[in-house]
């Protein structure tokens, strides 16, 4: 089938062109780095089907994250007949490069100047018909956001499809350049047909990753090609900066052609906004006001308080549940041998329906939804890379950088998402001590919700915040921070530099902020509900052949360890499939009051440090591979038990009683 | 920074510059004063930041530093063209070509803490010390009376 391919830097507005050009919904954001999967939909153009691809953002076509080379990748592989490349209109000059770039490659392209109603309040003037002379392609402008230019492109797109465009004419290069690149695509197999200058240039830029392509592809012919390229490395300045200053140049003389900038720009209340977000005496505060307003107040004492208490004691404790296990009964009346067990299996304390599907839909749904909403409309503002900027300093102590707090600040939704997130990060130690941090500290919504449930109640506290809270927080800080620290000297490997484009700041748009977040609550539900039902299974069998009974005694000794009752031996057995489940379960004990501010807290710390759930540990397996997964999940199981063991220690010696 | 023996004013980035022969200058947390030879102990990063906070610093800083300087020494608000990168690594200057810092465009720097803040044509960056210490850059020359018509400009600070 055809395919058209969407490129750009990101935050330009591809997914939500994909979405207009498909109807089918991408993850839109206004953060860098948050399409991670390639998103595929269908249209018709030309009275045909064909397929339409949403691509991670790329700055250059030379890669420096894995989600960059998910892009570039498609394209050496020529896979898009037609590649829409999307500028931002009012930054067309800097981005000309990525598109001369394009062209080098011999892709057929449609420029789409986008974000138009941006450009226009800027007083940022185009030439269109200049544009398209000059660059020999079919331009459009846009307005993503509202439609504006989407039949134009759609137009543009048949056209292209009928008839191919006229190539590209090569832009020169300093001469030592030019016999280079004759030099290496005289030698490049007929494979690379059409594409022979883009490649040849990737090639003299030093590109691993083409090199092997070409290798595998010339064989003997490698050799030559390679004598080549270290004859272009060693003369003079290096081809990547010659490079990038030609395309430049011929940037600025299109621009100075075809845009017409304004001298002065005005400064919106967005502009303001964002200046203080970035400003150190203003911008802590207001991290301090979203993250307490967001986070406690709205996900946990709102979410995981108020909403959650009314699902699950009001709607599904006294209608849903008894409902379902006097229907049970009735069905299986016997009180033992199968009818009991099959009761078991779905009803009663851990049944699938009552434990599995009450948790998802009363506990787990409500606080997830909330925290995605929360997210998705930071997200959608573009504050992120401001706190990227914010906590780059620090985030250097733990070995990561700046970027890492997209990665992080996910995991406080749920941090198997978060994990497979790691993979926007440069470098494989960034990417290890992240996977470890979000395992070992950071708590999922769904924890941080039921523990802060839990905690919040205790009685001595301030500004609504128990003590037994505080203590809870300040200790997962502390082993963030310790942890991490630690892993950096430990963990081998390079750091990387931090960068980051800042997108305008923008008022979030309800209708991205729902698509964001249903489209994440459809992942979480895909991939966490049959969990929760498999945990419930597993329970079920567990406590069919006894062999729950036999890991309950054995774990006896070590909550005695902790200082805890032996009735909290069972949460944290449970604890291991999901943490919230051992949440869960001591939520119960505390009601009735087996256990005391300490021990809540004891318990609390030490089943937030473990793994979140079985499905961590899949993904961490997946993208860490199973040794690294294994060493890590130990890891994590003895410092939990270390950790509550120290905590229990203090409180005992200090003889304070929260 | 001022020496704390003969009390002369210096620059403590090139005094630093003065030590690289030294064998122990990468631990050391001394400066040397270029005037008399006397290690004062290094100024405390918090308290230089205080300092240029407060802007006498930052003036004082302004005032040593030459014409070509890196995009990490410029006031905030200050705009100045980009000559040529220096970066550590393959990957830096790939950054830097990748966001479009590139030599012959303007930059205006915003902020330098906690990071370094800088605009280039209608986008906005963010980068550590480490990438903004790579961009090398011309300022225009500041607080200089403008030049009479005809009379050829900028003036260099030399000149003044
Ligand atoms: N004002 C305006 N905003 C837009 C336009 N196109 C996209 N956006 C917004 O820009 C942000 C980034 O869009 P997105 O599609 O996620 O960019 P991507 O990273 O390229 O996929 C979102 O908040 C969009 O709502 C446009 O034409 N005008």
């Amino acid at each position: 089938m055809t395919v058209i391919g969407i490129v750009g830097t990101p935050n330009v507005g591809k997914s939500v062109m994909f979405n207009n050009l498909t109807g089918r919904y991408a993850t839109v954001s206004n953060y860098p780095g948050t399409t991670v999967e390639v998103s595929r939909g269908r249209t018709r153009l030309a009275g045909g089907d064909v397929e339409v691809v949403d691509t991670p953002g790329m700055y250059s076509l030379l890669p420096i994250t894995d989600e960059e080379r998910v892009a570039r990748k498609m394209l050496l592989d020529r896979e898009p007949q037609v590649v829409i490349h999307m500028v931002d209109a009012k930054n067309l000059e800097r981005l000309l490069p990525q598109f001369l770039q394009l062209r080098e490659l011999g892709m057929e392209v449609v420029l789409v100047l986008n974000l138009m109603d941006e450009a226009r309040k800027l007083g940022v003037e185009l030439d269109v018909p200049a544009l398209r002379k000059r660059l020999g392609v079919s331009v459009v402008e846009s307005i993503a956001t509202s439609g504006v230019g989407v039949p134009e492109l759609k137009e543009a797109l048949a056209l292209r499809l009928r008839t191919p465009g006229p190539a590209a004419a090569p832009l020169g290069y300093d001469p030592a350049l030019e016999q280079a690149i004759h030099q290496v695509s005289v030698r490049l197999p007929m494979s690379f047909a059409g594409s022979e200058r883009g490649v040849a240039l990737l090639l003299l830029q030093d590109d691993a990753e083409v090199a092997e392509r070409v290798k595998a592809a010339t064989g003997a012919g490698w050799d030559e090609i390679r004598a080549v390229i270290a004859q272009a490395q060693q003369d003079g300045e290096p081809p990547q900066y010659r490079i990038a200053l030609a395309r430049q140049a011929e940037a600025q003389a299109i621009a100075q052609a075809c845009v017409r900038v304004p001298r002065s720009r005005t400064r919106t209340f967005a502009d303001r906004f964002a200046a203080a977000a970035i400003h150190p005496l203003t911008g802590a505060p207001m991290l301090a006001v979203i993250l307490y307003f967001g986070l406690y107040q709205f996900v946990g004492v709102f979410g995981a308080g108020k909403v959650v208490d009314f699902l699950e004691n009001d709607l599904f404790g006294t209608y849903v549940t008894p409902a379902f296990d006097a229907f049970l009964l009735r069905l299986l009346p016997a009180a033992d041998g199968w009818q009991y067990w099959t009761r078991e299996l779905f009803g009663g304390e851990f049944g699938m329906i009552t434990l599995g599907v009450t948790y998802a839909m009363a506990i787990v749904l409500p606080i997830v939804c909330l925290f995605f909403l929360f997210f998705s409309i930071l997200e959608d503002s573009g504050y992120f890379p401001r706190l990227a900027l914010l906590v780059d300093a620090l985030f250097k102590r733990i070995g990561l950088n700046g970027r890492a707090v997209i990665p992080l600040v996910l995991g406080l939704g749920c941090d198997t998402m978060a994990t497979m997130v790691t993979r926007i990060q440069e470098t494989k130690k960034e990417r290890i001590i992240t996977t470890l941090l979000l395992a070992l500290a950071v708590p999922c919504s769904a924890q941080y919700g039921v523990i802060t449930a839990l905690l919040v109640r205790q009685p001595n506290g301030v500004l609504g915040m128990s003590y037994a809270w505080l203590a809870w927080a300040s200790i997962l800080a502390v082993m963030f921070v310790g942890v991490g620290m630690l892993a950096s000297k430990l963990v081998k490997g390079e750091e990387a530099s931090f960068y980051m484009e800042l997108p305008p700041m923008r008022l979030p748009k309800l209708s991205n902020v729902v698509v964001k977040t249903a489209a994440r609550m459809k992942w979480y539900f895909l991939e966490v509900l049959p969990l929760f039902l498999f945990a419930s299974l597993l329970i079920w069998v567990g406590r069919l052949t006894h062999l729950f009974d036999a890991l309950i005694a054995g774990l006896v000794p070590v909550v005695g360890a902790l200082g805890l009752p032996s009735g909290t031996a069972p949460a944290f057995l449970y604890g291991f499939f999901r943490r919230d489940f051992g949440a869960a379960g001591l939520y119960s004990m505390a009601d009735t009051g087996a256990l005391s501010g300490n021990q809540l807290l004891v318990s609390c710390v030490t089943l937030t440090l473990f793994l979140p759930c079985v499905a961590q540990f899949l993904i961490m397996k997946k993208e860490r591979g199973l040794k690294m997964a294994l060493a890590m999940s130990g890891g994590i199981v003895v410092t939990a038990f270390a950790v509550g063991a120290t905590v229990n220690a203090v409180l005992v010696a200090t003889g304070i009683s929260l | 920074m001022n020496c704390s023996y003969c009390n002369a004013d210096f620059d403590a980035e090139a005094a630093k510059h003065a030590c690289s022969a030294c064998l122990i200058s990468t631990g050391c947390k001394s400066v040397k004063c270029p005037r008399c030879g006397y290690d004062s102990p290094e100024e405390p990063q918090l308290f230089a930041r205080l300092k240029a906070w407060w802007g006498r610093g930052a003036e004082a800083a302004a005032e040593a530093l030459p014409r070509e300087c890196t995009l990490s020494q410029l006031r905030p608000g200050e705009s100045a063209l980009i000559t040529a990168l220096r970066p550590g690594s393959r990957k830096d200057l790939q950054k830097l070509l990748a966001l479009g810092v590139l030599p012959g465009s303007t930059v205006t720097l915003e902020r330098n803490f906690p990071s370094f803040v800088f605009r280039v044509g209608f986008s906005q960056y963010a980068t550590d010390r480490m990438l903004s210490d790579a961009v090398v850059v011309r300022r225009s020359v500041v607080a200089v009376p403008a030049p009479a018509a005809g009379e050829p400009a900028p003036l260099q600070p030399a000149a003044l």
